[in-house]
């Protein structure tokens, strides 16, 4: 599934985290380093499934929290609006 | 600590400007009685000027800022809408994923406008409001008929879904009608509506804003009044807690950009670290100057000399681009501080629990 982040959320990662703002809301949303290169990764190219390749490299979890985590991650962006499927 | 304190500690350690106001232009369709940007003599300059920064020097600024981390961009004036490429230049930002806030006199904002800004998505709009009527209010912008389309640029925004704050100065001409333009605020249905009295000199160096600032009996009933919100007693810190209080983040967090290009560490600390038309606004963001290195260096009221012996410290809220434009000094004490201390610690002493008891012991 490609999901990817919605063009208008303004946002920045700076030392490994990141802020993103809703800006239909106004509410902020901090993320940790994982959460911020999901965000990173979420271009709309590639499929969810290689972004949990790419966690399950960078921060030493194994495939199936690796899948688990990302599939919840992006649940919880799109539910808040931030991101949507293709 | 919290995902978000982390954030911003970071932001902190690598000097990331994550908020910058922009002040688009000097030009202004209102003259209100405390403007900062020009002295009466000057005011109601109606088209931006050639030296003010063009599109493409927005561009490159832009680029600039989000490669330092810089988020939330402030868009201002004088008048910002007064700028033919106001949405050009917004538009910019967008798409470099500023979030994105605008103030404004609300006096052009009509129907294209309003629809412009809701494509926009900008996280707040920011009215002022001075009066709760065209008397008072228009008396204050100078500008005639000012009152009826803030009005209406609040209802057309709410309409659009867009966030709308108010900002409201308290002043001598508006401090009668207090509460009449509180219930208005309440009643448009606002996301914000912040109030402030302390009122800064021009950038020329002129008073005459300070003219129309409330005098000390007025800022007595103003902080011991309910509006905002009622005067909460506090326990006095003691002089050890006083000293560790928090600074403004001028200068570490924050920074201003002038329509001309100059850099400042705010919109009141008006020392320039640059312009960007000679230099990139990194290299003097990041330069060897010495008021920046005070200003990060110095983030406590304890390391300012002027504050560790003072015995208001504690009810203290010091700004140092006031305190320079009074007395040439960021670190300096200054006039308008010492009164509202003074004041503030007098209204918590009256409503100190018990303190007709302690009196008579």
């Amino acid at each position: 599934m490609e999901i990817f982040r919605k063009k208008d959320i303004p946002w920045r990662i700076i030392d490994g985290k990141a802020l993103l703002v809703n800006p239909k809301t106004s509410l902020l949303y901090p993320l940790n380093e994982t959460g911020a290169r999901i965000w990173e990764l979420l271009d709309g190219k590639i499929e969810t499934n290689s972004i949990a390749a790419v966690i399950m490299d960078e921060f030493d979890v194994n495939k199936d929290e690796a899948r688990r985590d990302v599939q919840e991650f992006v649940n919880s962006l799109t539910e808040a609006g931030l991101a949507q499927k293709l | 600590m919290t995902l978000l304190n982390d954030f911003y500690i970071r932001a902190e350690k690598l000097k990331v400007p994550l908020n910058v106001l922009i002040e688009l232009t000097q030009a202004c369709n209102a003259s209100c009685l405390h403007c900062y940007i020009k002295s009466a003599k000057e005011k109601f300059t109606l088209s931006p000027d050639n030296n003010e920064l063009t599109l493409k020097q927005y561009k490159e600024l832009f680029e600039e800022l989000a490669g330092l981390g810089a988020l939330n961009l402030i868009f201002t004036g004088g008048e910002a809408l007064l700028r033919k490429d106001f949405f050009e230049i917004a538009f910019l930002a967008k798409e470099m994923h500023f979030a994105l806030s605008i103030f404004s006199n609300g006096i052009l904002i009509d129907e294209n406008i309003s629809d412009k800004l809701s494509d926009l998505q900008p996280v707040s709009v920011y009215f002022s409001l001075y009066g709760k009527d065209s008397l008072v209010h228009d008396r204050i912008t100078g500008a005639d008929g000012s009152f009826l389309k803030v009005c209406q640029a609040i209802k057309l925004l709410k309409e659009r879904g867009i966030a709308v704050g108010l900002k409201t100065m308290v002043m001598r001409d508006n401090f009668p009608q207090l509460k009449e333009i509180y219930s208005l605020g309440k009643e448009s249905g606002v996301n914000t509506h912040d109030f402030g009295e302390e009122i800064t000199r021009c950038i020329d160096g002129s008073c005459s804003p300070q003219l129309a600032q409330l005098d000390e009996k007025q800022l007595y009933e103003y902080y011991r009044g309910n509006i905002p919100g009622p005067f909460e007693y506090r326990e006095e810190l003691s002089k050890e807690e006083a000293m560790k209080k928090q600074l403004c983040a001028a200068g570490t967090f924050g920074a201003c950009i002038s329509a001309y290009g100059d850099i400042y560490p705010c919109a009141e600390l008006r020392v320039s670290l640059g312009n960007i038309k000679r230099e990139s606004f990194s290299q003097c963001w990041k330069a060897k100057n010495d008021i920046l290195e005070e200003l990060r260096l110095l983030n406590t009221y304890g390391d300012l000399e002027a504050c560790r012996e003072c015995r208001n410290i504690a009810f203290c809220r010091r700004c140092p681009g006031r305190a320079f434009s009074e007395t040439g000094d960021w670190k300096s004490c200054y006039p308008g501080a010492i009164l509202r201390s003074r004041v503030t610690r007098m209204i918590n002493s009256e409503l100190e629990p018990n303190r007709k008891e302690q009196i008579c012991v």
